[in-house]
């Protein structure tokens, strides 16, 4: 009995689930429609992963959300403080970015289409759309969320706007960007699948549109399996990497 | 008269997350007579909040057992009332103070009439009449800790444990806090327990004082407070006698004596 | 004054839309850029096509499924969470499988659905309640799970089972944690919603832009977009209005923090 507690949760709750799967493709009510076993479709991915196709298709998603990311960081942090040292900035702001913070990026993606192609730059602006407005917005809470105690002492010290804005301002919004960023980077990888697979832009996204198109069942499937591994390793990815990342803000 | 609880010969211990074993009490073993108040007093983590919680139920002695009205505990007893220190997380704040105080009503079955009667009673008991609608947020400190009294009181319980219950309040609002206790003894002489760390407080309501020291903590000494009943913030603080029980409780606390 | 005030802050915060639609409005005036009509005739097609006579043809059959997906994973959500959370021992198992699902991205799995489902609505209802479920069922769990103790410790001495001590106690507790999932669970319902519609064809507002759009019908497509954008707005400040109604005692408690 003993021994069966050392085996590790995940493996028990993955043979599991696969075998849950295997059952239910095989002989439960939904088995007579084409849905891949377990098996099949593990199968159909391990034979992906060896088709140098498909890693270029990973590296092309890959592409669109780091490069977007990028973008958008660069864009929405600098905005963002400026926007919170002004009341007013902030205030004038605050409707127009929480609405297109709010409307998810697929929504725009026909025009999008239309006017990009189904390209790599159409997936890259895809991507900035979908998070700049969001990490603006919370960067600009962050520079608020100031301790105006602080700042008044700095002041009075007679240090200037970017004295306040270096010790006050920054740290005080240090967390609140590492969470944008955190939330911000998942959303990346997210949004470029999304323009990959409604928008056909090049990556995993539109590998996974053609084998829907293409009727190649067990393929969806595996494609589907390879990016729920690879949501999990960017999300334990980002866990480890946030603490040794952020240290580089004034503390 | 009967003991109403019997502590006998408990002790506690658990696994220290630094590896090894804590042991916390050690040998425990006192009767608390019915309708008498027994503080509880002692060096900050002797172990105080860890035998209430043997007390109320909430954890088992790992040495000993304790009795109520000559049963055996496994669980928390029926009859049984607390007032938490912490009273912004005790009382629940999604609800009113009407139905928090109704909510530990629900097991005894009362009906509307009867329920509503004694939310108004224990209400008016500890001076919140009419407040019955507010929500514990909209209440300053002492009168969120006068609800959580009320909301012991509503159930009619036999025995009323107590765990630091003045510690979150202002001074002022302690002394108030104190006077509505013995109001309440005088009125329906529960048994209560209570946990404090404030001495004067333990000497001005208690019968008997339990003063836990060590480690492992002991009762090192049972300190019976022969002052009578009514009595009151002015005289009785003025009292010699009172001062002598004070520094006596006082110097066994620090271990002086 | 206050008026005054409250009046200058909506004249603050409405100058710059009303300015950026100004000029939308008028620097495509002009224009022969066919994926950039004019505003003025996207507003006129806008209210020909959804003022409101397609509105039972496209807008319903979408808000429909949506609603009912949603509504399933609420329950699903909420209510296996509940159970999870309440029972550590299950849930360490549970975990890493609602981890892995909950990574794969919501709109990913649509195909999967086509390919069990077929075409049909039942597929956008699935689809829709799976990928919105993930969310939900993760915030209740860490919502029961992170309880505070003080207040269960409280129900549990007054004797509430712990079937009561769930749904009573736990439950409402963690009410401002479900929200946030609730909200995420939202936006992931809304967006899958659209996402079947474009892959999957048939009737619904992304299926009309979708086919707008392959038809070369810019200006249809446009206000298919621009009437997306608006209910996905809509739909989240309706439900910030049942968040801040629902959870009035969270949000009085931090104020007064």
């Amino acid at each position: 009995m003993k021994l069966l507690k050392r085996i590790p949760a995940s493996l028990v709750s993955a043979v599991f689930a696969l075998a849950i799967w295997q059952v239910v493709a095989t002989v439960g009510p939904i088995s007579d429609s084409s849905i891949p076993t377990a098996t099949e479709s593990v199968k159909a991915l391990i034979s992906l992963l060896g088709d140098a196709e498909t890693w270029t298709a990973i590296w092309e998603t890959l592409e669109m959300a780091v490069i977007g990311f990028v973008i958008a960081v660069v864009i929405a942090i600098p905005v963002g403080i400026l926007i919170g040292l002004s009341g007013f900035a902030f205030t004038s702001t605050k409707f127009t970015f929480d609405f297109f913070k709010v409307i998810p990026p697929i929504v725009i993606i026909p025009i999008t289409i239309l006017v990009l192609g189904p390209s790599l730059q159409m997936g890259i602006f895809l991507v900035v759309f979908a998070i700049v407005f969001a990490l603006a917005i919370q960067t600009a809470y962050g520079v608020r969320d100031a301790d105006p105690i602080l700042l008044d002492t700095l002041s009075a010290y007679r240090l200037g706007v970017l004295s306040r804005v270096r010790y006050a301002r920054l740290p005080s919004a240090a967390p609140f960007i590492a969470v944008g960023i955190r939330i911000s980077a998942t959303a990346a990888l997210i949004v470029a699948v999304v323009a990959g697979l409604i928008g056909g832009a090049p990556g995993l996204g539109r590998a996974l549109l053609l084998t829907q198109t293409g009727g190649l069942v067990d393929q969806t499937f595996a494609i589907v399996l390879l990016l729920g591994i690879m949501g999990v390793i960017v999300s334990k990815g980002i866990t480890w990497l946030q603490p040794r990342i952020v240290f580089w803000i004034p503390q | 008269m009967t003991a109403e609880i019997s502590i006998r010969n408990v002790s506690m211990q658990y696994p220290d997350p630094d590896g090894g074993i804590k042991h916390v009490l050690s040998d425990i073993s006192y009767d608390v007579t019915e309708h008498h108040f027994v503080s509880i007093v002692g060096p900050s983590g002797v172990g105080k909040t860890t035998l209430l919680r043997l007390l109320t139920g909430l954890a088992r002695p790992t040495a000993g057992e304790i009795q109520v009205q000559g049963q055996r505990i496994s669980g928390p007893p029926t009859g049984l009332a607390v007032v938490l220190q912490d009273y912004t997380r005790s009382l629940m704040p999604w609800l009113t103070i009407e139905k928090n105080i109704a909510l530990p009503l629900k097991k005894q079955k009362l009906g509307k009439n009867e329920t509503r009667e004694r939310i108004e009673s224990s209400l008016q008991e500890v001076g919140l009449t009419g407040t019955g609608k507010q929500y514990p947020w909209q209440m300053s400190g002492g009168m969120q800790q006068r609800a959580s009294i009320a909301r012991a009181l509503a159930v009619r319980p036999d025995i009323l444990v107590m765990d630091e219950p003045f510690a979150s309040v202002d001074a002022q609002t302690r002394f108030d806090l104190e006077d509505l206790v013995l109001k309440v003894r005088a009125d329906f002489g529960i048994t209560t327990l209570m946990v404090t760390h404030d001495i004067d407080e333990a000497v001005y309501l208690s019968d008997e004082i339990v003063v836990l020291h060590g480690r492992p903590a002991v009762v090192r000494d049972v300190v019976v407070v022969d002052i009578p009943f009514p009595r009151s913030q002015i005289e009785t603080r003025n009292d010699p006698k009172f001062a002598d029980l004070r520094t006596h409780v006082y110097a066994m606390v620090r271990g002086l004596e | 004054m206050r008026a005054g005030r409250r009046l200058l802050n909506i004249l603050i915060g409405a100058w710059l839309p009303v300015l950026l639609i100004y000029l939308w409005w008028t620097a495509s005036a002009g224009s022969t850029n066919p994926y950039f009509p004019p505003l003025s005739e996207i507003w006129t097609r806008f209210q020909e096509l959804w003022v409101f006579d397609q509105v039972p043809i496209h807008v319903v059959p979408s808000l429909q499924n949506f609603a009912m997906g949603y509504a399933i994973a609420v329950v699903v959500g909420v209510g296996v969470g509940a159970l999870l959370g309440a029972s550590r021992s299950t849930y360490r198992y549970v975990e890493p499988v609602v981890d892995f699902a909950r990574s794969i991205p919501a709109v990913a799995t649509v195909p999967v659905f086509i390919a069990i489902f077929g075409l049909e609505t039942s597929m956008r209802v699935a689809a829709i309640a799976f990928g919105a479920t993930w969310p939900i069922l993760l915030a209740t769990i860490q919502g029961i799970r992170s309880t505070d103790a003080t207040l269960t410790d409280t129900a549990t001495v007054f004797r509430l089972t712990s079937t009561q001590v769930l749904w009573r106690v736990r439950m409402p507790a963690a009410m401002p944690i479900i929200f946030s999932g609730l909200q995420l669970g939202l936006q992931i319902a809304f967006v899958v919603t659209i996402a079947s519609e474009f892959l999957g064809a048939g009737f619904g507002i992304g299926a009309f832009t979708q086919i707008a759009t392959d038809s070369f019908l810019i200006l249809d497509a446009w206000t298919g977009v621009i009437l997306m954008g608006l209910l996905g707005y809509l739909i989240n400040i309706i439900f910030d209005i049942v968040e801040r109604l629902s959870l009035r005692w969270y949000y009085g408690q931090k104020k007064l923090a």
